[in-house]
C-alpha cells in the first residue's frame, strides 16, 4: 500500500491525502526518493510513501511549578493574569493564543480584569486586529524586562519591580510555557539523512529551504522542529506543504536537467558520495553492487562527481570543452556569478575564458590540474558568499579544494601557475568587473 | 491548454507564472512598468561578509526564467481598464500607450498588484529631508543596491560622515492616525540587517533603535533586546515625539519611559521604516474584479476564488515578507491547478 504522506510525529488533517502517523522513534530506515520513499518500521512493517512530513510535538515545560499554561479554562470569579515571554521571547502564535484567552475571559465575565504581562507583542497571520481589540476591551498590558517579574504560585501572586512601577497583584496565573524542541533521537537525522541546524533543529538555516523544505527533497519540516519560531505561521505553512505534495502527485518534475550515472564496474562502494551528497540523493543498489543516483532527488550540484575517488560517476552527456587558447580560466557558479553575468552584459578582458559550473563544490582537483595541462595558467573559482549556497556547503568545499591546489603549486614552485578561490560580495556584477580588471593587472 | 492572466509582475506574479507554466499552461503577465520586479527591484542585498538571509536572491532566477520562457507573454506598460466574461472565458481590456487592446479567453485571473510604500503616500515631508539626514528605508535600499564592492557611497550620498545613526521602527504601521493599525512584518528584519550592514562598513558607528515591540525577522532570527545588543544597537522603547534639525546634527526628542522624562538624542542619520500599505493607486481594482477591502484596505475575495476564477496572491492580501510572498504565490498556483482538476481544497 502506498501512502501520499507519512507524518513523523503529529498528524495534520488532510482528508484527500492517504496519510499515516508514526512516532518518531518507530522508524528504522528510510530509503528511496521523493515520489516513493520506502520506510521500515519497528513493528516489522514496511510501507511506501510519496512524501514525509516531520512535525514533532513541542515539549512544554513550565519554568515555574504549580502555574497553569495558557488555556481557555479559566475561573471567572478571579482576575486573570497572563504572562508571556517569561524566560525567552515567545513566538507570535503565543501572543495570538494569549490575546484570544484574554478576549474570551472578558466576554464571559461580567466583572474582572485581565492583566497581560509581556515583553513583545508579536504578530503572525491574521492577528493584527486582536491587539487593538484587546486594548479597547480593557485588557491591561504591562511591559517588563528580564528579571523584573517575580512569581509566587502558592499565593497566586505576581510582583513587578520596574524602575517606575511597582505592582503586586493577585489572581489566577497563566504562564505561557516556552516551546522546546523534544529530544530528537540522533538516529532520526541519520535515518532521514538530513543536514541539520547546529542547535539541533531539523532544518538548516538556508534561504533556499524556505519555508518548510529540508535538505532532502520530499521531506518537509513543520512546526517546532523547523526552529524556535517554527509555529508562527503554522497553518499557512501546513497548507503550503500539503499543496506542494498534492502538486507533486499531479506532476513530479526533475530538479536537475542532466543525469549523473554511476559506473557499476568502477564503483568501489566506499560511500564517499553517500556522505558528501547534500541532498541525500545517493543510495546503494544491492543488485548491481554499486551506488546509484536517484534522479528525482538529485539537484545537480555535481559534488559526487568531484569527490568520487574511483571516478565512477559521470554526466550522461559530457559537453565538449572549447579549444583552449586563453591563458586564464574563470569558473563561475551557475547560481551566483553566472546569473550576474547573464543579467548584465559584462565585458571581460579577452584573455579570460568563462566556464560555468553547477556549484563550487563540483570542481575537481584533478580537473583543475588537467586544465593547467591544457594550457591555462591561472584558474579562478568564484563562489557564492558564505552561508548562501544553494547546496548548503558548496562554497566551503570549493574554497578548501582551491587551497589544496595552490598549496601543491607552491610545493612544486610553479610561479607562473595559480589557483585561487574568491567569494563574491553582494554586488556580484561589479565584483566580477573589478576582479577581472585586477586579475588582468596581476594584482589579485 | 489553459490560459491565465496575472496582473502585476512582482515577486508574487512572477513566482506564480513560473509555477503555472511548469504544468504546461500559458500565462500572460500584465505589468504597468517597463520591467518586471515591482517594489523588490529597488532592494539591495543586505549581506555583510556573510549572508544575512534577507531572501532577495531567491527571486533573481525567477525573473530571468519568466522573461525567457516561451509560454509567458509579458505586456509591459499596460494596465487593465475593463473586464468582461466569467471563469473560463475572461476578456480583458488593456490600456497601453494610450491605445486600447483586447485580450481574450483567459480561464483564470490572478491579481498580484502588491503593496504601496509608505513614502509614496506620505503627505508632509520633513523640510530637512533635503540634505539626506533623514532617509526612507527605501532610499537606504537603493544605496545598498548601488553599493560598490566594499564600501557604501558615503561621500556622495551624505554631506558628512555618519557617526551616530538611528532607526525608527514601525513608521507607517501600527498607528491608527496613519490609518494602518496593522504590523508590516518586515521592518524589524530589515532595520536589523541594515544596522548590521552599517556596522560592517563603519565599525565605530553608534546605532540606536526607536522601537515598539521586536517582531520575528524571517527565517531564524529571533530579534530581542539581547540580540539587538549583540548587533550593537542601543534600544529606546519609544516613538520619537519630535524631530528637528540643529546646526550640524539631527535632534530627536523622545520620552524615557522609566524616568518619565523628555530627553533628546543627537545624531547624524535617521532611517525611517516604511510600512506596507494597500495599493491606493488603483482604487478601482475592487469594483473591476468584484472584490472587497478588509478593514486595513487590503483586498479580499467576495466569493470563494475557485468559484469566481479570480485569485489573489502576495501582498495585495496583506503585508508579507519575501519568503512568505513566494510561498503564498506557489500556494495560489497549486490551488489554481487543482481547481482545474476538479479537486477543491
Amino acid at each position: 500500500m502506498k501512502y501520499d504522506v507519512v507524518f513523523v510525529g503529529n498528524k495534520v488533517s488532510a482528508p484527500d491525502l492517504k496519510s499515516l502517523e508514526i512516532p518518531m522513534d518507530n522508524l528504522i530506515s528510510c530509503k528511496g526518493e521523493i515520489g516513493s520513499f520506502f520506510l521500515e518500521l519497528k513493528e516489522g512493517q514496511d510501507l511506501e510513501t510519496a512524501a514525509i512530513i516531520v512535525n514533532l510535538p513541542a515539549e512544554k515545560e513550565l519554568p515555574v511549578a504549580n502555574v497553569q499554561d495558557f488555556n481557555q479554562d479559566f475561573n471567572l470569579e478571579q482576575d486573570l493574569i497572563l504572562i508571556q515571554d517569561y524566560q525567552r521571547l515567545s513566538s507570535a502564535d503565543v501572543t495570538d493564543q494569549g490575546l484570544k484567552i484574554a478576549l474570551a475571559y472578558l466576554q464571559q465575565a461580567n466583572e474582572g480584569t485581565v492583566i497581560y504581562f509581556h515583553r513583545s507583542i508579536r504578530f503572525n497571520g491574521e492577528n493584527d486586529g486582536l491587539f487593538e481589540k484587546a486594548r479597547r476591551a480593557g485588557v491591561v498590558f504591562i511591559r517588563y524586562q528580564v528579571g523584573e517579574l517575580q512569581l509566587d504560585p502558592q499565593q497566586s501572586r505576581v510582583q513587578l519591580n520596574r524602575e517606575d512601577l511597582q505592582v503586586n497583584l493577585q489572581g489566577q496565573l497563566q504562564l505561557a510555557s516556552p516551546q522546546i524542541l523534544p529530544p530528537i533521537p540522533a538516529s532520526l537525522k541519520e535515518i532521514l539523512r538530513l543536514r541539520t541546524h547546529p542547535q539541533g533543529y531539523l532544518q538548516p538555516e538556508n534561504v533556499y529551504l524556505q519555508p518548510t523544505k529540508s535538505s532532502r527533497r520530499g521531506i518537509y519540516i513543520l512546526g517546532i522542529s523547523r526552529g524556535f519560531n517554527g509555529n508562527t505561521n503554522f497553518e499557512f505553512e501546513t497548507e503550503y506543504t500539503l499543496n506542494e505534495i498534492r502538486a507533486q502527485r499531479l506532476n513530479l518534475a526533475k530538479e536537475a536537467e542532466d543525469e549523473r550515472i554511476v559506473d557499476d564496474k568502477k564503483c568501489i562502494l566506499c560511500y564517499t558520495c553517500y556522505r558528501i551528497c547534500p541532498h541525500g540523493a545517493i543510495e546503494e543498489e544491492k543488485e548491481l553492487d554499486a551506488m546509484q543516483i536517484l534522479k528525482y532527488a538529485c539537484q545537480g550540484c555535481n559534488s559526487c562527481l568531484a569527490y568520487c575517488p574511483a571516478a565512477a560517476i559521470s554526466l550522461s552527456e559530457t559537453k565538449e570543452k572549447p579549444p583552449k587558447e586563453k591563458s586564464k580560466l574563470m569558473l563561475v557558479c551557475e547560481n551566483s556569478a553566472a546569473l550576474a553575468l547573464a543579467r548584465e552584459n559584462v565585458e571581460l578582458p579577452p584573455n579570460i575564458e568563462i566556464q560555468e559550473v553547477p556549484c563550487s563544490c563540483s570542481v575537481k582537483k584533478e580537473a583543475v590540474f588537467a586544465d593547467f595541462l591544457q594550457g591555462y595558467q591561472q584558474i579562478l573559482l568564484l563562489g557564492c558568499f558564505s552561508e548562501a549556497c544553494r547546496h548548503l556547503e558548496g562554497d566551503r568545499r570549493g574554497e578548501r579544494m582551491m587551497k589544496q591546489v595552490s598549496a601543491v603549486l607552491e610545493d612544486l614552485e610553479l610561479q607562473n601557475y595559480g589557483g585561487k578561490f574568491l567569494r563574491l560580495s553582494p554586488r556580484m556584477t561589479q565584483d566580477i568587473k573589478v576582479i577581472a580588471a585586477l586579475w588582468e593587472e596581476g594584482a589579485l | 491548454m489553459k490560459k491565465i492572466a496575472v496582473i502585476g509582475g512582482g515577486i508574487a506574479g512572477a513566482t506564480l507564472a513560473q509555477t503555472i507554466v511548469e504544468q504546461g499552461w500559458s500565462v500572460t503577465i500584465i505589468e504597468k512598468n517597463t520591467s518586471l520586479g515591482g517594489n523588490v527591484k529597488d532592494f539591495g542585498c543586505k549581506a555583510t561578509d556573510i549572508c544575512q538571509k534577507c531572501n532577495l536572491c531567491l527571486i533573481d532566477k525567477t525573473f530571468l526564467a519568466v522573461q525567457q520562457h516561451p509560454q509567458i507573454k509579458i505586456s509591459f506598460g499596460s494596465k487593465v481598464v475593463d473586464l468582461k466574461g466569467q471563469k473560463g472565458n475572461f476578456q480583458l481590456t488593456l490600456e497601453k500607450n494610450n491605445t486600447i487592446e483586447e485580450q481574450k479567453d483567459f480561464d483564470f485571473l490572478v491579481i498580484a498588484t502588491g503593496y504601496q510604500k509608505y513614502s509614496e503616500l506620505e503627505q508632509g515631508t520633513l523640510e530637512f529631508k533635503a540634505n539626506k539626514r533623514v532617509i526612507w528605508a527605501s532610499e537606504f535600499e537603493e544605496m545598498l543596491l548601488q553599493r560598490k564592492d566594499h564600501s557604501l557611497e558615503q561621500e556622495s550620498f551624505w554631506d558628512k560622515p555618519i557617526i551616530k545613526a538611528a532607526f525608527l521602527y514601525c513608521n507607517g504601521s501600527r498607528s491608527i492616525t496613519e490609518k494602518a493599525p496593522f504590523c508590516s512584518r518586515i521592518c524589524c528584519g530589515y532595520n536589523y540587517r541594515m544596522g548590521k550592514v552599517l556596522r560592517h562598513f563603519y565599525p565605530e558607528i553608534e546605532l540606536t533603535a526607536f522601537y515598539m515591540d521586536f517582531q520575528q525577522a524571517g527565517f531564524f532570527e529571533n530579534i530581542d533586546i539581547t540580540k539587538m545588543k549583540e548587533a550593537g544597537f542601543k534600544t529606546i522603547n519609544c516613538r520619537p515625539i519630535h524631530v528637528k534639525e540643529a546646526e550640524d546634527a539631527l535632534v530627536i526628542e523622545y520620552e524615557e519611559q522609566h524616568l518619565k522624562k523628555r530627553k533628546t538624542y543627537r545624531g547624524d542619520l535617521l532611517v525611517l521604516s516604511e510600512g506596507m500599505h494597500s495599493q491606493n493607486q488603483r482604487p478601482d481594482l475592487s469594483s473591476l474584479f468584484n472584490l472587497q477591502s478588509n478593514e486595513y484596505g487590503f483586498l479580499q475575495s467576495l466569493w470563494p476564488d475557485y468559484q469566481s476564477g479570480v485569485f489573489l496572491t502576495g501582498c495585495v492580501k496583506g503585508p508579507k515578507d519575501i519568503a512568505n510572498t513566494i510561498a503564498d504565490a506557489k500556494n495560489t498556483a497549486y490551488s489554481i491547478l487543482q481547481c482545474d482538476e476538479g479537486r477543491l481544497i
